[in-house]
């Protein structure tokens, strides 16, 4: 394992830099992908690098690499991000780039890696986060690690033609710790 | 009336200009105001100089002030904010800050001013905002406009000694043209 953060079964999370960029470039491009991220706009590394740059400057975001332990593969992405320090919330997202490493339950375990994280060592609250409807397996992920649906954006998201919900759902310390 | 953007009833709202500043760090600093507000961090001029600097400089937010017509006193302001394209909605914000104008259908005229623009010039499909759950007036006031409740975040904020709920409203295009007797 390479410089790791949080180390799990399967997978670690470690922080990300520069030579990390060419990775998600292509990911963050990919049709399916910045679908299911609600991005529509290009990415390129230029923008990617600059993003990388900022990380770390400050406690409001953690955002780790998500690495195979086997073969030290970086996989994806997973963070919290606009952590309140009053309201002790934070709000999640993550990216599984390569899709060969889909529906491998590699996804659920970097999750509980995190609420972990969240919980037990950044004193959260609440964490939450925003789902579209048409990524089906994201929204079964976040079930299976205890996140609970609250809120239908209805017609929030645009695709192929047609607008679709957003969903939001959250998790509370006792609903975490009641699990666990 | 000095500048105007878009003319109501009794109500008009106008951009907001560097004169505008004290009232507006007056209002977003007084305790009663800021605990309705999603950011309660204290303000000073340099701040909101800063915040009207760069107000228009983009399509992205529209920010506007709320007049009394009567007397072109200032006693809030208005915001579509964070307008995306390929999905057509904003989130829309309002601050009453003159608390002698508060329950005198001031705010309920700028909603419904600041809905037709949106729908009827800016072209949006949905409009949204959030709301702390102890602010009764306010949901009042949104529900009156059309906007429904589409869900809760659970002590989702942290205010006066407790987590409170933050509830998510809505309003779609048909919803606002059913209710306005779309021609």
């Amino acid at each position: 394992m390479e410089n790791p953060f949080i180390v799990g079964d399967r997978i670690y999370l470690r922080p990300l830099d520069m030579e990390d960029a060419e990775s998600f470039v292509p990911w963050l491009n990919d049709k399916e992908i910045r679908e299911y991220l609600g991005k529509t706009s290009p990415f390129n590394l230029i923008k990617e690098k600059s993003y990388i740059e900022g990380l770390y400057k400050d406690d409001r975001s953690v955002n780790l690499g998500i690495l195979l332990k086997e073969n030290d593969q970086l996989i994806g992405a997973i963070g919290l991000h606009d952590v309140s320090i009053p309201h002790r919330h934070a709000e999640l997202g993550i990216l599984i780039g390569e899709k060969s490493c889909w529906s491998t339950g590699y996804g659920t375990e970097a999750m509980n890696l995190m609420l972990e994280y969240g919980f037990d060592q950044l004193n959260l609250h609440r964490v939450y986060l925003f789902v579209l409807d048409y990524n089906p397996r994201a929204i079964r992920a976040y079930e299976k690690v205890g996140f609970k649906r609250e809120v239908i954006l209805r017609e929030h998201g645009y695709k192929d033609g047609k607008y679709c919900d957003d969903y939001g759902m959250g998790i509370l310390e006792s609903e975490w710790r009641g699990k666990a | 009336m000095k500048s105007t953007f878009i003319v109501g009833d009794k109500i008009y709202l106008r951009p907001l200009d560097i004169e505008d500043i004290d009232p507006f760090v007056l209002w977003l600093n007084d305790e009663e105001i800021r605990q309705y507000l999603m950011r309660m961090s204290p303000l000073n001029k340099i701040r909101e100089k800063e915040f009207m600097e760069n107000l228009y400089k983009d399509d992205r937010n529209v920010v506007l002030g709320i007049t009394l017509k009567e007397n072109d006193q200032l006693i809030g302001n208005t915001a579509l904010n964070r307008i995306s394209i390929p999905y057509r909605q904003a989130s829309l914000g309002i601050v009453i800050g003159d608390k002698a104008c508060w329950s005198k259908g001031y705010g309920t005229e700028a909603l419904n001013l600041m809905l037709g623009h949106g729908f009827d010039q800016l072209n949006l499909h949905r409009i949204f905002l959030t709301v702390l759950s102890f602010n009764a007036r306010a949901i009042r006031a949104y529900e009156k406009v059309g906007f429904r409740r589409e869900g809760v975040f659970r002590e989702h904020m942290y205010r006066n000694g407790k987590y409170h709920d933050v509830y998510y409203m809505g309003i779609l295009e048909n919803e606002w043209r059913e209710r306005n007797g779309a021609c």
